[in-house]
């Protein structure tokens, strides 16, 4: 069951910095894909196909759905600043039972991807375009819900402090006014569909859920550059989304995974011996680690996985902290998106 | 005049008349709120007192889908946990005092199994069964149970230098771990309830845990647990015994650590 935004434990920050200057402090320490990363999120979202609405509604269910202490108040104060009554949010929040046809849907269908324990099925992909929704625009949602897990996990992992001040301006007058005026800043943005959008590379079949949409070339290029990023080795990163995949029970994934760790000279029984056990001589101690803190990044507790992150940031240090960080988002989000495949 | 006042006062006999249906429809609905708040505040309580009872995970689940209600076969390490010689210990020892070394013995076996992704099932006088992998999908339900089951024998000699320290006796354990197949469900009547998981592997756990006294080790597993941990823990092999409702004697695995 999905907690409300007070039920949610939240520890301090992760790196011993100014509260004031942490999210700036964090940035600066981040490799340079990590830090587009970040860029990219801090927008609106753009989409083509789904409505603006529903977008919103995927993302602030995903964020509750993930106990994101950080996205979920923000996503709040955007939603109350958008014109939402706080009975409408609740509604939202609590199973949506008020909504019309096609929202209880949607929040049906982000909450199951973003939990995925059960897995989302064919039907529940299927209830959507029942509803009208055109196939793009059901593969926006999807990679709505990506893009969300992608968001929450770096938001949790690191422990951002809750924007008190954003989420007390939205209880005001003031701030819902003002919210009208900067509606443009905190509502999704449309975008004209992406011409000539190229999805080739590693996991292109997992990239493909989020079909020609805005989302899909942002998920290519995080993808594209997580794994081009040298601060962590890439088998490492890639047996941490093997994980994560192994985890999920998302046989398509880790499929792609193994695929690329063949690539890097990994034998299928070592991968095999590797994923069943997390543990192999030819493994550093550094990816033992890597590898233990991992699985725990796909159901948590917050204050739990925080803590769980210091302790990693303890062993392996702040370079491999932000990377592992950066790792666990993506490796959650091409994981879960992969699971809508199978 | 007069029926220019009698329409002026009728209309605000109306006005007042409203006025006071809207004042009254308010303040109905700040009741209904406020009971509606209250209600939720009693939920929320009795949620947390039977999260106490029964594994908060479980509790959820069950609110959420009841899922377990219908039973579910799921693939499982089951671990037996027992105190040696505390039936000797209950007769010896002050009924408080009692009560206060065995709960301080589960809270910190218990700790222990929830930072192992384990959930305790059921607790039967000094023993504790515990089952990994029956509330998510858990691939490395195994190899969980046994670090589990390590981190345990760590626990217990902690909380013994306690005991020691208060002239207490110390608490000594057997633990039991097998893999395979079971059915997990709610099972009971409308007046108790029970999550549990049932089939042949819970009872090779439990005779398992019953052999370690007689093998000389505190923690055994199976050859299905071995075959699920590669050579992550150092482990030595016991000789084949016979157990009951098995025609085949079984191979068993001592963890060193």
């Amino acid at each position: 069951m999905a907690k409300l935004l007070h039920e949610i434990e939240w520890s301090s920050p992760l790196l011993a910095v100014p509260v004031k200057s942490y999210k700036q402090e964090l940035f600066r320490r981040m490799g340079p894909w990590l830090q587009k990363a970040v860029l990219s999120i801090s927008q609106p979202v753009f989409f083509s196909y789904a409505t603006p609405r529903l977008i919103g509604i995927s993302q602030l269910v995903t964020s509750q759905e993930n106990a994101c202490r950080y996205c979920y108040g923000l996503e709040r104060a955007a939603m109350k600043m958008w014109g939402y009554s706080e009975r409408r949010i609740r509604d939202l929040e609590e199973e949506a039972v008020q909504a019309d046809g096609i929202t209880r849907r949607v929040v049906e269908f982000a909450r199951k991807l973003a939990k995925s324990n059960p897995c989302p099925a064919r039907k529940d992909w299927d209830a959507l375009l029942a509803e009208g929704l055109s196939s793009q625009a059901v593969c926006e949602i999807a990679a709505c819900v990506g893009e969300a897990c992608f968001t929450n996990r770096l938001a949790t992992l690191l422990a951002l402090p809750p924007e008190d001040k954003v989420e007390r301006l939205s209880e005001s007058r003031v701030g819902r006014l003002l919210g009208a005026m900067i509606r443009k800043r905190i509502v999704p943005r449309r975008a004209p569909p992406p011409k000539d959008f190229r999805n080739e590379g590693p996991c292109a079949g997992i990239i493909e859920v989020a079909g020609n949409t805005p989302l899909a070339v942002w998920l290519r290029g995080i993808t594209d550059g997580w794994l081009s990023s040298q601060l962590l080795p890439r088998r490492s990163k890639v047996l941490m989304l093997a994980v994560i995949a192994r985890q999920l029970g998302s046989g398509y994934c880790e499929q792609e995974a193994l695929e690329v760790l063949a690539s890097e000279g990994l034998a299928a029984p070592e991968i095999d011996t590797i994923l069943s056990t997390l543990s192999s001589p030819r493994l550093s101690e550094a990816e033992r680690r890597l590898l233990r803190w991992t699985r725990e990044t796909v159901w948590y507790e917050p204050r739990v996985i925080q803590e769980s992150t210091r302790r990693l940031l303890d062993e392996v240090g702040e370079q491999l902290t932000l990377e592992a960080v950066g790792t666990a988002a993506v490796g959650n989000t091409l994981a879960r998106l992969a699971l809508v495949k199978q | 005049v007069t029926p220019c006042l009698a329409a002026a006062v009728g209309s605000a006999a109306v006005a007042v008349g409203l006025l006071l249906l809207v004042v009254s429809m308010r303040r109905e609905r700040v009741g209904l709120r406020r009971r509606v708040e209250r209600s939720a505040e009693e939920l929320e309580r009795l949620q947390r007192s039977f999260a106490r009872f029964a594994p908060a995970e479980l509790v959820e689940r069950i609110i959420e889908a009841g899922v377990l209600e219908t039973g579910e076969r799921r693939e499982v390490t089951v671990m037996f946990t027992d105190l040696r010689d505390f039936t000797r210990l209950s007769e010896q020892e002050d009924a408080a005092v009692l009560i206060d070394v065995l709960n301080g013995y589960f809270s910190a076996m218990s700790g222990v199994i929830r930072t192992h992704h384990g959930h305790i099932t059921r607790i039967m006088g000094d023993g504790i069964m515990s089952v990994f992998g029956v509330l998510e999908p858990n691939p490395w339900h195994a190899l969980d149970a046994v670090e589990a089951a390590v981190g345990m024998r760590e626990a217990l000699d902690r909380y013994n230098e306690g005991l020691r320290g208060r002239g207490l006796p110390e608490l000594r354990f057997g633990i039991g771990v097998h893999s395979g197949t079971v059915v997990a469900g709610v099972v009971g009547s409308d007046q108790l309830l029970e999550f549990t998981v049932m089939g042949d592997v819970v009872n090779v756990a439990s005779r398992v845990e019953g052999l370690t006294r007689k093998l000389g080790s505190d923690i055994l597993v199976t050859d299905e647990v071995r075959s699920r941990i590669g050579d992550r823990f150092r482990l030595e092999e016991r000789k084949a015994v016979h157990i009951k409702g098995k025609s085949r004697p079984i191979v068993t695995w001592a963890v060193q650590g």
